[in-house]
């Protein structure tokens, strides 16, 4: 199809078809304003203050006007512009939209639409009824003061993450917005993903902690990976003073389109575990500081003086950590004892080779095998969700509850797992969302299903780490160095590490580990690094350094390379 | 040259527009030297406009008694323009908060029930205002000409709005001139 | 069979059933067996002929009106008139003229003679819990022709012949409406009809429905497969009790004699209708809104373009029609669309029914030629205004509809002259208010109902209605300025301009047109505190 010629404030434009009259005039740099619009959500048309005046002398919203050829409309005509304010005071006249006690005054929307049409007063005195306010949830403040019903929540809780949790009750000038149909928020079947605060207007949803604590445009913003999980998702986020205040999902990310889930969005905002903040050396059962410098010629001379010197790195390293891990053992220490804090099973990365995330969303039918995407890889669980209501077919294989349950349209014991194979028989596009740790067992069904392999590997770059050789444990050793990460080490772990002798760890918290630890080096978080990491559609992705690490910390990568040096 | 004569008032308010006509600063001169006399103003201390009115009158605070009710009828028969400053006077501001209880749960809550009160109890002299049932911005009780809204207005816009009106034009605020906050 | 001397038709529509018609029943019985006539006089249940008066008894042949108030005077009845032969007079219909006249004259010579009954044909006369009746009545010989005869593509171009229009309000061409569904591409497809009558002193449809719904499964059938359809969905309003179970139970008769289901009449053509049943929301009338709370969602309209034609139920191609549209269509297929444009006018082919009520005589539902004035309906049909007062203010098409004051009474009832004075019909709706009613205690109603009706998505309906209100109460009480007047008319027009759907825009209609015409009314009320009509409760 062609083009279409339209006019906008006399202007001639040509666009492609299918546009809305909204989407054509962004596209020439004319700005309509919008508030219940939000470019990742469908248009609804509630707010109308998007109207723009036609040739014919009937206002539209722009927003779900199509632009059609031979449109002509004006978009700031008188007629518009005082249309628009009396919308504005219709809305400001609503419930309590007094700017000053609102936390998110300079970041809201309808104060900027009240400052870009010059509202100095209130045309109507507002109602003064009072709003409930919903303050019960873990992370999220729900002021229905503060709410103008674009619904913008509920669509993003429904249409992009799949929760449906928000929504509508009552009507006319009652209407809410209700969690579950007049449940609290806290006690809604609420998975805390957050993307209804993302894309909040004003000041109705706001998140507990980054509230009060300044403006977003008096914050640095950071695009970067989450590395909480092996999806890495697209993250912006927002820092201030070196603090981290808050984190959005990245729109423009092609791996989430904007979605996080509670372990992106806000559990490392509310990172409570103790830091290492200097090299410890334990010496006659004693622990001391001492120097950086020192820490490096200590451990460098323990390694080099080791008969079989083991290393065991975190698959949350990045690439480039990674690779100086290998360098050094491999290079430097002549050594091939080195291990993955976490294994699996090499026939399932096999199987996987060409799974795309995007797979599940135009899946027939979908497997969960022996795996709870909610509690683990959120966003996968919202396309789950979001994919079942497009009709596809959900089937679990579990001897656990699953919290994906209600949405399955089958579900088998593992003994029964076999029937999927008939079960599945009919689907063209199957795609199977499987633990990488499954036992060869399991896969002996899972071969015989023509489908889409997505294994949900536990850290951000354990397909990194698998593509640099690195699946596999490492043996006994004399001197180990343990390159942690923020794990803690997992109990075999532990266990095994009575037989080890002398051991490094290098840690970004106190645990377990730095307590069996001979020698202690700080390291910096995923938040305070840079690199790259490969997500489990083996996509490798860039991550910023969002803050700053504490003084004298340094990245996984700097201390190893350190090391290297130290060794000669 | 003719003065502009011009009085102010605070109503249920905190002074902080007041201070932000003082932090005009140097242009405060400037606006005398225009022509603008300054007569009854919490700053001048004097209480009462002049009997033959003034030009310009500026209320600054929402209305939360009768009291407020009568100074800003008042003010309003006594001036040719009347500008509300700040958001108290421009929306009704902060004292809105109490809109949303009774009186007398307001008074209990805060001569009776405050944590540091013992054997506390509700003032009634008859010079204390009246409460109104609900704190009211300015232009619901009498017509307001110019609304210069902030928390507090910046002295940009008090100062903005006053040259534009000796010099004949309708003030308009735009930009950092407009905030609500 | 057997032969009875005397038929009485029992007036069984939910009114007359909330009047007590099944105690007439059973008194009637009693009565008849009492003095031996049961073998002589047959009583039937039928629909109402929409008279809103007691429960109405039409004695056949004849067809002499009984309006029974008083189940004690049945037996004074029966030994009079089945008895004796000698109709009583005391117990006719009776209409205010100003004095009390009784309608003693057959119901076709007098009440009915100015009406064409197309639409409402076989309401009153037959029994609509009964298949037979229906078919007696050549009901479902329209879709036995259609399926044995004709092609879709034949069938649509009857009823574009027909030049139908949409009866819901809006007035669009139904065969056209056909026509793009059945060029749609997608499937499958469906057929909804629209009975979810929510118009305030609207009940055309519910007459239709609780008297000939066989009718409407019988069209929508011919209008699934005019499209290609095999899917039909009846939403009607959740208050329509009685009409809900007429309907399911004519889908379970059509079903056991094969008019319903697979291979209906040993075609291949399969058609299944299904009755949901609505949860009393006014918007939900609106075709999208509907569409939504048929899926399952919150009733709220969606945005136009696209159009149900094309995308409408879970985003299919769908036809929705109104129960009236629809009822019209089995007998353009039989008598054929030439037929059919005989009646009406120019531009409105065919007929209309209208409930008439308010201060009017004779209220009830009515059928009439398009092209009828508001004065023959009002003053020939309707008998004249109550009290012989005269007329302040006629509203066309309900509370969504439009203000005509007594200057336009001349104006013919049909889309193109309506539209030509500003107004549209709507609904069918003739509310008649005589000169002793006040218009902003009218208003207040009218914008309390609204107000209570809006869905909330839009700002300007859901802010504005109580706003509007707000400034109402303030008129009635006293509390107002004049020139919050224009403020009115402001916000009115915006609401107008700017409203997601027609709730929003009817409503501020309802204000825009009372200032028009009754401007000096608001000002009476403001500056003198006094209502005309004594009305609004402060003096």
């Amino acid at each position: 199809m062609g083009k279409l010629l339209l006019k906008i404030n006399g202007n001639e434009i040509e666009v492609d078809p299918g546009l809305t009259v909204l989407q054509a005039a962004k596209t020439f740099g004319i700005d309509i304003p919008t508030l219940c619009h939000h470019d990742q959500l469908n248009p609804i048309g509630a707010c109308r203050l998007c109207v723009v005046e036609t040739k014919q002398g009937t206002l539209q919203p722009a927003c779900t006007l199509p632009a059609t050829q031979g449109l002509e409309v004006e978009t700031e005509s008188p007629r518009v512009v005082e249309t628009r304010k009396f919308i504005l005071n219709l809305l400001f006249a609503e419930r309590n939209h007094y700017c000053m006690y609102c936390e998110v005054s300079g970041d809201c929307e309808l104060q900027n639409m009240g400052y870009r049409y010059g509202i100095d007063h209130f045309a109507f005195s507002p109602y003064q009824n009072k709003f409930p306010t919903d303050f019960g949830h873990k992370y999220i403040l729900l002021e229905h003061n503060r709410c103008i019903l674009c619904r913008r929540c509920v669509r993003a809780c429904s249409d992009l993450a799949g929760h449906y949790v928000l929504g509508m009750v009552n009507r006319g000038a009652h209407t809410m917005l209700s969690p579950d149909m007049e449940s609290p928020l806290k006690a809604s079947s609420c998975v805390s993903c957050g993307v209804c605060v993302q894309v909040c207007p004003t000041g109705s949803l706001s998140d507990k902690i980054g509230a009060y604590l300044g403006k977003t445009a008096e914050m640095t913003k950071t695009k970067s990976v989450c590395a909480n999980c092996s999806m890495g998702c697209g993250i912006l986020a927002f820092t201030k003073a070196n603090h981290l205040i808050k984190i959005w999902g990245d729109w423009e990310s092609s791996v989430n389109h904007g979605i996080l889930c509670e372990l992106g969005r806000f559990t490392p905002l509310y990172e409570k575990r103790k830091r290492v903040s200097h090299p410890i050396i334990r010496q006659e059962g004693k622990r001391e500081l001492i120097t950086y410098e020192d820490v490096i010629k200590k451990a460098a001379l323990k390694l080099k003086e080791a008969k079989n010197p083991g290393g065991l790195i975190s698959p949350k390293a990045t690439n480039e950590a990674l690779e100086v891990f290998n360098q050094l053992f491999s290079t430097s220490l002549k050594s091939k004892n080195t291990g993955l804090m976490e294994n699996y099973n090499e026939k399932v990365i096999e199987l996987s080779s060409d799974g795309c995330l995007e797979d599940i969303l135009t899946a027939e039918a979908i497997v969960l095998y022996k795996v709870d995407p909610s509690t683990s890889h959120g966003v996968v669980a919202s396309w789950v969700k979001r994919a079942v209501t497009n009709d596809a077919k959900l089937y679990i294989v579990t001897d656990d509850e699953n919290s994906l349950s209600f949405y399955a349209s089958e579900i088998f014991k593992t003994s029964e797992a076999g029937k999927l194979v008939n079960t599945l028989g009919n689907n063209n596009k199957v795609v199977v969302i499987l633990n990488p740790q499954v036992e060869s067992t399991d896969l002996e069904t899972l071969e015989k299903v023509k489908a889409v392999f997505l294994p949900l590997y536990k850290s951000a770059n354990s397909m990194g780490a698998v593509k640099q050789g690195l699946n596999s444990t490492f043996g006994k050793s004399d001197v180990s160095l343990i390159v942690a990460s923020d794990s803690s080490g997992d109990s075999n772990l532990l266990a095994s590490l009575k037989d080890i002798g002398y051991l490094i760890v290098i840690s970004n918290f106190v645990s377990p580990l730095t307590e069996r630890a001979d020698l202690i080096i700080p390291s910096a978080t995923w938040l305070e690094t840079s690199g790259t990491i490969t997500n489990l559609e083996g996509k490798t992705q860039i991550i910023s350094s969002i803050i700053e690490a504490p003084e004298g910390v340094k990245t996984d990568k700097a201390i190893i390379e350190d090391l290297i040096k130290a060794l000669g | 040259m003719a003065k502009v004569k011009l009085a102010s008032t605070w109503l249920e308010a905190c002074a902080g527009c007041h201070m932000s006509i003082l932090d005009m600063d140097e242009r405060i001169v400037e606006l005398i030297q225009a022509g603008v006399e300054f007569t009854s103003t919490p700053v001048t201390d004097l209480k009462h406009p002049p009997e033959e009115g003034v030009d310009i009158g500026i209320i600054e605070g929402a209305i939360g008694t009768d009291l407020h009710e009568e100074e800003a009828r008042h003010l309003r028969k006594k001036c040719k323009i009347l500008i509300a400053i700040g958001d108290c006077a421009v929306f009704g501001g902060i004292a809105t908060m109490r809109n949303y209880f009774s009186k007398e749960e307001l008074l209990t809550r805060g001569y009776i029930d405050t944590e540091s009160t013992k054997n506390g109890k509700i003032p009634t002299s008859d010079e204390l205002g009246k409460l109104l049932p609900k704190v009211k911005a300015v232009k619901d009780i009498v017509k307001v000409d110019f609304f210069i809204p902030g928390c507090p207005p910046p002295a940009d816009s008090i100062y903005t709005a006053l040259k534009e009106l000796l010099e004949g034009r309708v003030p308009v605020l735009k930009g950092d001139l407009l905030k609500y906050d | 069979m057997k032969i009875y001397r005397l038929h009485v038709l029992l007036s069984t529509d939910s009114r007359s059933i909330l009047r007590g018609a099944f105690e007439v029943e059973t008194k009637l019985k009693e009565e008849i067996i009492k003095k031996g006539l049961e073998n002589e006089v047959q009583i039937l249940r039928t629909g109402g002929w929409g008279i809103e008066e007691g429960v109405q008894l039409t004695v056949y042949p004849g067809g002499l009106v009984y309006v029974i108030n008083n189940i004690d005077d049945i037996p004074y009845l029966v030994e009079e008139h089945f008895l004796k032969g000698r109709p009583v007079k005391k117990l006719m219909y009776e209409i205010d003229l100003p004095a009390k006249v009784k309608m003693d004259v057959p119901i076709e010579e007098e009440i009915m003679k100015k009406q064409t009954r197309i639409i409402l044909r076989n309401v009153g006369l037959i029994n609509p819990e009964d298949i037979k009746e229906y078919i007696a009545h050549d009901g479902y010989q329209a879709l036995a022709h259609v399926l044995s005869t004709m092609t879709p593509e034949q069938v649509i171009a009857e009823v574009k012949a027909s030049e139908l229009l949409g009866r819901g309000g809006a007035g669009f061409p139904t065969g056209f409406k056909w026509e793009l569904t059945a060029k749609a591409l997608a499937k499958p497809k469906y057929i909804i009809c629209n009975a979810d009558e929510g118009e305030p002193g609207t009940f055309k449809d519910r007459v239709i429905m609780e008297g000939d719904p066989h009718s409407i499964i019988e069209s929508m059938s011919i209008a699934g497969y005019a499209v290609g359809a095999n899917k039909g969905f009846i939403y009607v309003r959740g208050e329509y009790d009685l009409s809900i179970d007429r309907l399911n139970l004519a889908i379970k008769q059509s079903k056991e004699i094969g008019l319903l289901g697979n291979n209906i009449l040993g075609t291949n053509f399969d058609f299944d209708v299904e009755v949901r049943i609505g949860a009393g929301s006014y918007v939900c009338g609106e075709e999208t809104a509907l569409m939504e709370s048929l899926e399952g969602k919150r009733g709220e309209p969606r945005s136009k373009p696209p159009y149900p034609s094309t995308e409408g139920l879970w985003a299919k191609p769908t036809v929705i029609n109104n129960v009236e549209t629809l009822a019209n269509i089995p007998l353009i297929i039989l008598k054929g669309a030439e037929w059919y444009r005989s009646l009406g006018v120019e531009g409105s082919r065919g007929t209309k029914v209208f409930t008439l009520f308010g201060d009017v005589n004779a209220k009830g539902v009515i059928e009439v030629p398009f092209g009828f004035t508001l004065k023959e309906l009002i003053y020939e049909i309707g008998y004249g205004i109550k009290g012989g007062k005269n007329l302040k203010l006629v509203q066309l098409g309900g509370s969504s509809g439009s203000f005509i004051t007594p200057d336009h009474l001349d104006v013919p009832i049909d889309w193109n002259s309506v539209r030509k004075i500003g107004a549209g019909q709507g609904s069918g709706a003739i509310l008649v208010l005589d000169e002793t009613r006040c218009v902003i205690d009218f208003l207040k109603n009218l914008l309390a109902f609204f107000n209570h009706e809006s869905c909330g998505k839009c700002v300007p309906c859901r802010v504005g209605l109580p706003k509007a209100l707000d400034l109402l109460n303030r008129v009635t009480s006293g509390n107002v300025e004049i020139n919050e007047l224009d403020f009115m008319e402001n916000l009115a027009n915006v609401m107008k301009n700017t409203s997601f759907c027609g709730l929003g825009q009817a409503a501020a209609n309802q204000i825009l047109e009372s200032l028009k015409y009754f401007k000096s009314e608001f000002i009476n009320h403001i500056e003198t505190g006094y209502c005309p009509a004594n009305k609004c409760g402060r003096l």
